[in-house]
């Protein structure tokens, strides 16, 4: 049994996280191996906490058990933690604690910021014994994951969506990766970045990457048509509007890159989030370059992705960019920043994408592929062909059920 | 030129006009310059006095002249040396706030010396018409589509492009910044872990108490002034961002 451990799930729970999980479970379930989810009632971590609270602690979902997908879910009521960040059943039971003065009081309060559950870990405690058991945890920065894993370190395994963000080098995160069995990574850099930051041995790191759906199609021209776009060279980006993900900085450059050629082409922008168009750099003389999409219904997306002529990721931190490899595999090639790893790596690999690190690299990539549909064709067609045969889910669930130990049904 | 040939009129009387543009533009240019030269000199004056003041200090020299003054110098030592537990902690909230006030106008101000570039060139260019074009470099198809020559083809003409300062790229992180920072607190929590600095802080708690008449109203003051400061900026922000799309507007349509 393969038990995914999460904050979050379900049907109408948003994050990168979430959906992973669900196709991850959604997969094993279906090649027959026998799978459940362990999550609290909260929604997502988009939501708002209990007053006082944590982000996503408000009940969403009904505890106890459901199915999503025929696959078992148990849900658990969130708690606090302490004022020192320690969960109610460690306090109780302070033989389960580490010792902790090795952390700083801030990485323990970061975990107490965050959702947790005791009587998700009473569960854990419960089942930490039985040998047919395999935890997987994630993401890593919760507390869901860090106490999860320290209950049943033998049985536990971290499905990290790491990124090089400050809190990845937190003493705890490191502590809890050691006592894990294992880590699973989405990609090559950031199973490199974890040897890195934790000095984790390489047989203790799978790269078992992640799917998307294969079978979705976009059409261009209904997207062209439907935002009156003609045959305009469109660019896109696609994600969170956090400064995270670099939108700032897209703007900018695309302001700078129409100043001094004229204007050639257009920037469309679809997802939702946090951050203000305006605090991004909009303003409303960008109008006429910039189209705002907002948040697109799932057609709409690859349709969207299908009439660009180049998706932009300038994003910094990703553990996998699902966004990139929906945009490839409808043949749309892909520049990406040369300082983000992964998205890096991706495009090296595939040669479906190629890198920049300043304005002057960013304006000629522009350049080269707006004058050369061919060479967009070509590039498109690479980025396509490297997700087919590294982003189909029975794969990526097979690695993973081999990783953690289970046996398949046949 | 031919005696029975008729001077072209019209063509005599466009370059006249183009003279007379030309004249007029000039005299406006330094006339605006003149006043831009003002506020540029009074930025300038601004962001000096930034550095001179920003640092609020709890500890400037004691000195008395007579025997008198010199007593009361030694007791007010002591006291102001007793007191650097409660002080200087507010001092030094208040610094981090001025430091990221400063750098944020800082930045403010070199954000508009590079707006004042990009009108200065396009009114340049409104003068003296566009050289010839170079030739594109995004024109001639490479040879070799392997994503490592073409990484290096984007190396080498992105290290021709000239370089794009984006002055308002280094502000946009600190409106959050400031507001982080704008909320100086009087009343951060005193504890000890051994008998004797339990004691410690028991006393302080009550010794700050007791101050709190005089310590808070400063306090919210200067709060008062930080969120006033801290409002400031994105409003400013945006009006930088519009002025900066239009100037790219403009600039493409050149």
């Amino acid at each position: 049994m393969i038990t995914l451990v999460l904050p979050w799930f379900g049907p109408e729970s948003a994050g990168g996280a979430e959906t992973q999980a669900r196709a991850l479970a959604q997969s094993l379930h279906a090649l027959g191996v026998p799978v459940r989810v362990w999550a609290s009632t909260g929604q997502d971590s988009f939501q708002p906490g209990v007053a006082g609270w944590p982000y996503g602690t408000r009940p969403y979902y009904p505890p106890g058990h459901s199915l999503v997908d025929g696959v078992p879910v148990w849900r658990f009521h969130a708690t606090r933690a302490d004022a020192q960040g320690l969960p109610r059943l460690f306090a109780l039971r302070p033989q389960l604690c580490p010792d902790l003065s090795q952390f700083a009081l801030h990485e323990l309060r970061l975990l107490g910021s965050l959702l947790g559950s005791d009587q998700l870990y009473a569960a854990i405690l419960a089942a930490r014994h039985d040998p047919d058991n395999r935890f997987i945890f994630l993401p890593y920065p919760f507390p869901t994951t860090f106490w999860g894993t320290l209950l049943a370190p033998a049985h536990s395994y971290v499905l990290a969506c790491l990124h090089d963000e400050p809190y990845a080098r937190y003493r705890t995160y490191r502590f809890m990766l050691h006592q894990a069995r294992g880590m699973l990574a989405n990609s090559h850099p950031e199973a490199a970045l974890a040897q890195q930051l934790y000095g984790l041995p390489a047989e203790r790191i799978v790269v078992t990457g992640e799917g998307i759906d294969l079978h979705a199609r976009g059409d261009a021209a209904r997207f062209r048509q439907r935002y009156h776009l003609g045959d305009q060279p469109l660019l896109l980006f696609a994600g969170r509007r956090d400064a995270s993900k670099n939108l700032p900085l897209l703007l900018a450059y695309l302001r700078e890159y129409q100043a001094r050629r004229g204007a050639p082409c257009r920037l469309a922008l679809m997802g939702a989030g946090t951050l203000s168009m305006e605090a991004a750099g909009y303003a409303s003389a960008l109008e006429p370059w910039v189209l705002d999409l907002g948040f697109l219904d799932a057609q709409t997306k690859q349709d969207a992705y299908a009439a660009a002529d180049i998706f932009v990721q300038p994003s910094l931190h990703e553990s996998f960019s699902i966004v990139l490899m929906e945009a490839w595999l409808q043949g749309t090639p892909a520049l990406v920043h040369a300082d983000c790893a992964v998205t890096a790596d991706h495009a090296q690999r595939s040669g479906g994408g190629l890198a920049w690190r300043s304005f002057g690299e960013f304006a000629a990539a522009l350049d080269l592929l707006l004058a050369h549909p061919d060479l967009r064709y070509s590039l498109g067609q690479r980025g396509r062909a490297y997700v087919l045969a590294t982003c189909d889910w029975a794969t990526v669930a097979r690695r993973t059920a081999a990783f953690v130990g289970s046996c398949l049904k046949s | 030129m031919q005696h029975n040939e008729a001077p072209d009129v019209a063509v005599i009387l466009e370059q006249l006009r183009h003279e007379l543009r030309a004249q007029r533009a000039a005299q406006g240019e330094a006339d605006a310059s003149t006043a831009l030269g003002a506020i540029e000199r009074e930025l300038q004056h601004c962001a000096e006095q930034l550095e001179i003041t920003r640092v609020v200090s709890a500890h400037w020299p004691l000195e008395g002249r007579t025997l008198y003054q010199r007593g009361w110098v030694l007791i007010n030592k002591v006291v102001r040396r007793a007191l650097r537990w409660y002080i200087n902690p507010i001092v030094e909230q208040q610094n981090a706030f001025n430091a990221a006030a400063a750098r944020s106008l800082h930045l403010l101000i070199e954000a508009h010396a590079d707006l004042r570039d990009q009108l200065a060139e396009l009114q340049r260019r409104e003068l003296a018409p566009p050289p010839h074009a170079p030739p594109d470099p995004g024109q001639a198809r490479p040879h070799d589509t392997a994503t490592e020559q073409l990484q290096a083809l984007i190396e080498r003409q992105g290290r021709a492009e000239v370089r794009a300062a984006l002055p308002d790229l280094g502000l946009r992180p600190w409106p959050l910044r400031l507001r982080e920072l704008a909320t100086v607190t009087a009343h951060w929590p005193l504890v000890g872990t051994t008998p004797l600095t339990k004691a410690r802080a028991l006393a302080q708690r009550v010794l700050r108490q007791y101050l709190r008449w005089m310590i808070n109203p400063i306090v919210e003051q200067q709060n008062g002034a930080n969120a006033a400061i801290h409002a400031a900026l994105p409003p400013l922000l945006a009006a930088d961002g519009e002025l900066r799309a239009r100037l790219a507007a403009l600039r493409s349509r050149r």
